[in-house]
């Protein structure tokens, strides 16, 4: 030690103490902001008891960022606040790639908004903890008698219905017609049509870009919608009838995996882009991405095709968004955002977003419009929809399940691994998840 | 055989040209990825996706795409809130570092060792692990959705105490008793006599800071709601759209834009900043 380092003295000890107490009181100053919503919210639940004052009743809403779609809502709530004055609703959009993580931050701290348009796939973990309102009786009747099963089953969890739809994830099959035509190719109707469109387009020559189909997902839903779409309507099962065990490491199960891999190019980019620049006759995707082949390939001939038959059936794997209603909320905000949310789901409504976005409508009498009926975009995507989040309603660990077969399906897209050892380890890991899975409904 | 062609000249010649290229190989590798980002943001959406790449955009796009951000998305807002949010805090922590670094390297007093090692200690946990607790408390705090709750929490840097610290190695400690015997009162000597020592270590730390503070998404994200309240790379995340939907050319638009004050920072401690972390790189 430097023997002319100064020791420090008792008084210099608390100067130094008092500074940085002084300095930690003015770094806790804030200057003069709106209150944190926290604040207001309770003086809101506190004012609310005594008197019934005529103001207005204001709702959060929450959402991710989607152009078109954005657009749309925000002239939607300018609409409902227009014919419901006593409403104001203030509309905020968030990244949708970081959205679990603010509504699980802001949940946990009530700070979140009041409405939550939130995937089905983050639902079980925002509903854990009694974060998300259950749906009131006469929207429960409501969602139940207009909208189609599968919207039903989207916002069920745990045997318990939550919410309006936001929209249905339904996935497809979008064409690149031109490139089809090039080849002297049809549009397929069936997995067999596929596989014998890779066979005529991947041994073209013209470069590693060409190919038949873009590569597919192979983790989480995207997997479950291409992997699982082509498994069911084989007739294989993802899971046995008790959800307690796995059932896809089958010889349909082996046979399904196997012609997935013809249709996975892992070394290709994200299909969506690699789509948008030509170089694939399908892709696998959504009514949604119709806007984007819109904007960034203007003159490309494409459309969408039915959704391909197996031996057994037509059937596609996909999921649902919800308007989910925060538990913390005041009785009268999560009344009014039901009636939000069920507002939106309108005919008109739908029938607008539709036009503007491309997203397919939830109801019966929506499709029957007759700006819709007969839209071929619009009814592709709901053709024989089975949802695998039935899974993720009704198994209390699902993600869990989803993420371990999603793993092994990883190695497979990459070659890593063969069918057998992917279903195998797959199974196994699946099995033991399931033991400690509680099982809802 | 003359001098001028001897082996000796040309073999040395030929591993400077072949030097040459490969460091011209390297800056252009590493200079590309900046210049495609740039010619992106000049770019119409119909050149985006076109294969084979377009290296030179056929039409030129920069001023609709830059204002398209401009009236999209309330750019200046975003960053006047971004510039006062990294100011203060790397004004903050430029203050703290210096101290901290000061009293631990020059003064003695019980525990030091050990208070030092709980303040390096704290740079073991990860953000992701600390967010959860700290946002909960800047709830309790009511600095959720406020400016102040994106830099109260990071007006103090254990990697600037340790940082400083290092460097205040160099300063001889006589100086500093000179200092004392002619009178001088402990602030003062920090004030007049450590800091302008300390100017490379302060601008390395500085531009550090400021560029951390500068790019922060996560915490920002978490923090604010309030559109008029979010900094740049918010605004920036607001062009990536859900359901694949990706508009390159505006988020190359506001990303260039969104790097001028941070070249400018570091243009201004260029030389302050080199010599910085190579100080305090050889006195550790």
């Amino acid at each position: 030690m430097d023997n002319n380092m100064r020791k420090v003295t008792r008084r210099d000890f608390l100067r130094m103490a008092v500074c940085v107490a002084a300095g930690g009181v003015l770094a806790a100053c804030r200057p003069a902001a709106p209150a944190a919503k926290p604040a207001v919210k309770e003086e809101k639940a506190v004012e609310e008891k005594p008197a019934a004052p005529p103001e207005k009743v204001k709702i959060d809403w929450w959402s991710h960022t989607y152009k078109p779609w954005n657009d749309e809502l925000t002239r939607q709530k300018e609409v409902y606040e227009e014919e419901n004055p006593e409403i104001e609703i203030t509309y905020t959009i968030y990244p949708g790639e970081e959205l679990t993580t603010k509504f699980a931050t802001a949940l946990q701290a009530g700070t979140a908004g009041d409405i939550l348009g939130a995937h089905s796939w983050m639902t079980p973990n925002l509903i854990a903890g009694d974060h998300i309102a259950e749906a009131p009786q006469w929207a429960l009747d409501d969602i139940k008698e207009r909208f189609f099963p599968v919207c039903v089953d989207g916002a069920t969890f745990r045997g318990k219905l939550y919410a309006y739809n936001q929209h249905i994830g339904g996935r497809g099959m979008i064409a690149n017609v031109g490139l089809l035509e090039e080849n002297n190719a049809e549009i397929p109707g069936s997995w067999d049509d596929m596989l014998k469109l890779t066979e005529v387009i991947d041994k073209q020559e013209g470069g590693m870009f060409t190919q038949a189909v873009a590569n597919y997902d192979y983790q989480g839903e995207g997997l479950f919608a291409s992997w699982g779409s082509i498994l069911k309507s084989y007739g294989g099962e993802i899971l046995g009838e008790d959800l307690k065990t796995a059932a896809f490491n089958s010889d349909i199960g082996r046979e399904a995996a196997e012609l997935w891999t013809k249709f996975v190019h892992a070394e290709m980019g994200a299909s969506g882009e690699v789509f948008l620049l030509g170089q694939t006759a399908i892709m696998e995707a959504g009514p949604w991405y119709k806007a984007t082949i819109e904007r960034d390939a203007p003159d490309m001939e494409f459309k969408a095709i039915l959704v391909l038959k197996g031996p057994k059936a037509k059937i596609q794997c996909d999921y649902v968004w919800n308007w989910l209603v925060n538990n913390a909320a005041s009785d009268t905000v999560k009344e009014a955002s039901f009636k939000f949310t069920q507002w939106l789901n309108s005919v008109e409504n739908q029938v607008s977003m539709y036009k503007a976005s491309s997203l397919q409508p939830t109801t019966y009498e929506a499709l029957e419009h007759p700006d819709i009926k007969g839209e071929e975009w619009a009814k592709t995507f709901l053709e024989e929809l089975e949802f695998k989040l039935q899974y993720v309603a009704k198994i209390s660990n699902w993600l869990e399940v989803d993420k371990a077969i999603s793993d092994e399906f990883s190695l497979l897209a990459t070659g890593e691994q063969s069918v057998y050892d992917t279903l195998s380890r797959a199974e196994a890991a699946v099995n033991k998840l399931l033991e400690e899975a509680e099982i809802f409904g | 055989m003359t001098v001028a062609s001897s082996p000796i000249r040309v073999g040395r010649f030929g591993s400077q040209v072949i030097k040459l290229l490969l460091w011209v190989a390297l800056a252009l590798v590493m200079l590309f990825p900046f210049y495609w980002g740039v010619i992106t943001s000049f770019k119409p959406p119909t050149e985006l996706m076109a294969y084979p790449p377009i290296f030179w955009p056929h039409q030129f796009s920069a001023l609709p795409n830059y204002r398209k951000v401009l009236d999209d998305i309330p750019m200046g807002r975003f960053f006047l809130n971004s510039i006062y949010v990294a100011s203060v805090s790397t004004v903050a922590v430029l203050f703290t570092s210096s101290l901290g670094g000061y009293i631990f390297e020059k003064f003695r007093f019980k525990g030091k060792e050990l208070l030092f090692m709980g303040i390096v200690a704290t740079m073991m946990v990860p953000f992701p692990v600390r967010v959860i607790p700290i946002y909960l408390i800047f709830s309790k705090l009511h600095l959720l959705d406020t400016l102040p709750g994106l830099y109260v929490g990071a007006l103090m840097s254990a990697y600037g105490i340790f940082l400083m610290r290092q460097f205040m190695k160099g300063i001889p400690t006589e100086l500093l008793q000179a200092a004392r015997i002619d009178g001088s009162s402990e602030f003062a000597i920090y004030a007049r006599i450590v800091l302008p020592l300390c100017k490379p270590a302060l601008s390395a730390l500085g531009i550090f800071h400021f560029m951390s503070e500068w790019n922060s998404f996560l915490w920002p994200l978490l923090v604010i709601d309030n559109v008029n309240r979010r900094t740049i790379p918010l605004g920036i995340a607001s062009y990536r759209h859900g359901f694949g939907m990706m508009e390159w050319n505006k988020i190359m638009a506001s990303a260039m834009m969104a790097m001028i004050p941070v070249l400018v920072v570091f243009l201004m401690g260029q030389k302050q900043f080199i010599e910085g972390i190579t100080l305090t790189g050889l006195k550790g």
